[in-house]
């Protein structure tokens, strides 16, 4: 049985053609196949191709791995993944990331969403002063002194 | 300082809310709490009930923290930590013992100086999850004297007024409800008598309001090998006793079997019945309390190891345990080795940490 192949277009353009099993870990794409199947190429409207491209590489590599275990994952492959993950993750810029964790919302692939999400919460977050996070995020203060300091008094116990 | 600017990412301002809410989930409630300082827009997020229900969906199976405190020293015996809902990184006893005796001594001496209250416990008003508002009620100190009424001073988080009190029963109270501290369960708090278990919902409206009801322990009159003990587990109160029972063996002997059974809308369930092979040696084993979130798990301190032991209720596993646990997810369980229950006061005020918190109403100023 030959493998069939799928091609993915990006917002910009750019075209991919990978493994239909590689595609369908999005529960996204299994759709616009039904929708669109007199054409051969999916065009995928809110992904651009550098933020596809990463997300090929992660399907890629977890598909491989689903594939070789034949049902019943052994703990090293598990651990492998894993290290795999957060050095795929640790290799990406901020806007990327959430590049990505849009992508992976839009494509509905949901072990990346998860790794995405939880990547945001342990590294922009967790931990980290009010003015920290608001940095990290550029997000801008629309408190005034007097309702920062009253909404401070409110959750005075989480400063502590 | 340009690069900077040119990495921040301007995308934040497009996630949604629902986006948010997945990244916001997967914190601990300390951290999410001061989320709310960001700006306006996380703070209506972190409030509201999508988040709540997707944390709470996320941490059903989870513990928080809580916490065993003696009464009077304040001392605490017991403790479990660092747990993923809470994030707290220190037992709750360093926050409450604080809480409990500087602040409202305060004020209580501020509003009313009446040196006979002591301070019996704090009542919750608990709704979806969320704390709406607390009550403190100081008792007045009446040992020794057979009672039909207790009086009380309550302070309301709601009306931010003190009030007094009096609570009526139909029996007449004697001493031993004083020596306890009550146990604070869904509003109500629990005084254990001599053999009876009291109770009052300090959320009661109407002809309720000032009634307390008077429940006889499930095995009165059976000779216990234990002090009988109460606990808060699950949502229930857990009424624990060692009784000797008629042996399975017909021979006439008497096998000493734990009892642990809960309180279903005023009436004892027999929850399970084990005789494990730790209590039938004879050693003697003091009741500590039933996990609050894992009804399963009973911790007791062992007299002849010294340490702090634990059972499971059904199927009478038993083992010991070191002065500090440490589990592989960063929960800590933590027991004070120096506690021995024949040397200090042994009762306890046990005090567990919601699974969500919208905001802790705040004393007055």
């Amino acid at each position: 049985m030959s493998k069939k192949n799928i091609v993915l277009k990006s917002s910009n353009g750019i075209i991919f053609e990978v493994e239909e099993a590689v595609a369908l870990q999005s529960e996204t794409i299994p759709y616009m196949i039904e929708d669109d199947c007199a054409n051969d190429t999916i065009p995928l409207a809110n992904v651009t191709g550098d933020i596809l491209a990463l997300v090929i590489e992660y399907c890629k590599k977890h598909v491989v791995v689903a594939d070789g275990d034949g049902g019943g994952s052994s703990s090293s492959s598990q651990e492998d993944l894993k290290n795999w993950d957060a050095q795929f993750m640790n290799d990406l810029d901020q806007s990327k990331i959430f590049n990505l964790l849009l992508a992976a919302d839009f494509l509905n692939i949901k072990t990346l969403f998860d790794l995405t999400c939880q990547f945001v919460a342990d590294t922009m977050i967790k931990g980290k002063s009010v003015e920290e996070v608001r940095r990290t995020l550029n997000i801008e203060k629309d408190y005034t002194s007097e309702e920062e300091a009253k909404a401070r008094q409110e959750n005075e116990w989480a400063f502590k | 300082m340009e690069e900077t600017k040119k990495t921040t990412s301007p995308k934040v301002n497009f996630l949604t809310d629902d986006l948010w809410e997945n990244i916001l989930v997967r914190l601990p409630l300390k951290n999410i709490t001061t989320l709310k300082l960001v700006c306006k827009r996380l703070k209506t997020i972190v409030e509201s009930p999508f988040l709540r229900e997707l944390f709470l969906s996320r941490h059903q199976n989870s513990h928080s923290s809580w916490s065993l405190m003696c009464r009077d020293s304040k001392k605490e015996v017991l403790a479990l930590y660092g747990c993923e809902i809470w994030g707290l990184q220190r037992s709750l006893g360093s926050y409450i013992s604080s809480f409990l005796t500087d602040r409202f001594k305060k004020q209580r001496d501020q509003n009313r100086p009446c040196e006979s209250f002591e301070l019996a416990g704090l009542v919750t008003r608990i709704e979806n999850n969320v704390v709406l508002g607390y009550k403190a009620v100081l008792m007045h100190d009446t040992s020794g004297i057979v009672t039909r009424a207790l009086s009380l001073l309550i302070y309301s988080s709601e009306t931010k007024l003190w009030s007094f009190m009096t609570l009526r029963t139909h029996l007449p109270l004697t001493n031993g409800v004083e020596h306890e501290p009550p146990l604070s369960l869904n509003g109500n708090l629990y005084w254990l008598g001599s053999d009876v278990v009291v109770s009052h919902d300090f959320y009661a409206t109407g002809a309720e309001s000032d009634r307390c009801s008077v429940i006889p322990f499930p095995d009165s009159g059976k000779e216990t090998n234990f002090r009988r003990a109460f606990t808060a587990s699950q949502g229930f109160l857990m009424y624990m006793s060692i009784v000797k029972e008629e042996s399975d063996d017909d021979d006439g002997s008497w096998e000493p079997m734990l009892c642990v059974r809960r309180l279903e809308t005023g009436e004892w369930q027999q929850v399970s019945t084990i005789s494990p092979a730790c209590i039938r040696t004879g050693f003697e084993y003091f009741p500590m309390e039933i996990n609050p979130f894992d009804a399963n798990t009973m911790y007791f301190w062992s007299k002849k190891h010294k340490c702090l032991a634990s059972t499971h209720v059904h199927k009478g596993k038993f083992g010991l345990h070191n002065n500090l646990e440490r589990s592989s997810d960063g929960r800590t369980l933590s027991f004070d080795g120096e506690w021995d229950p024949e040397e200090l006061e042994p009762y306890f005020s046990t005090f567990v940490f919601p699974r969500w918190l919208y905001q802790i109403p705040s004393l007055p100023s």
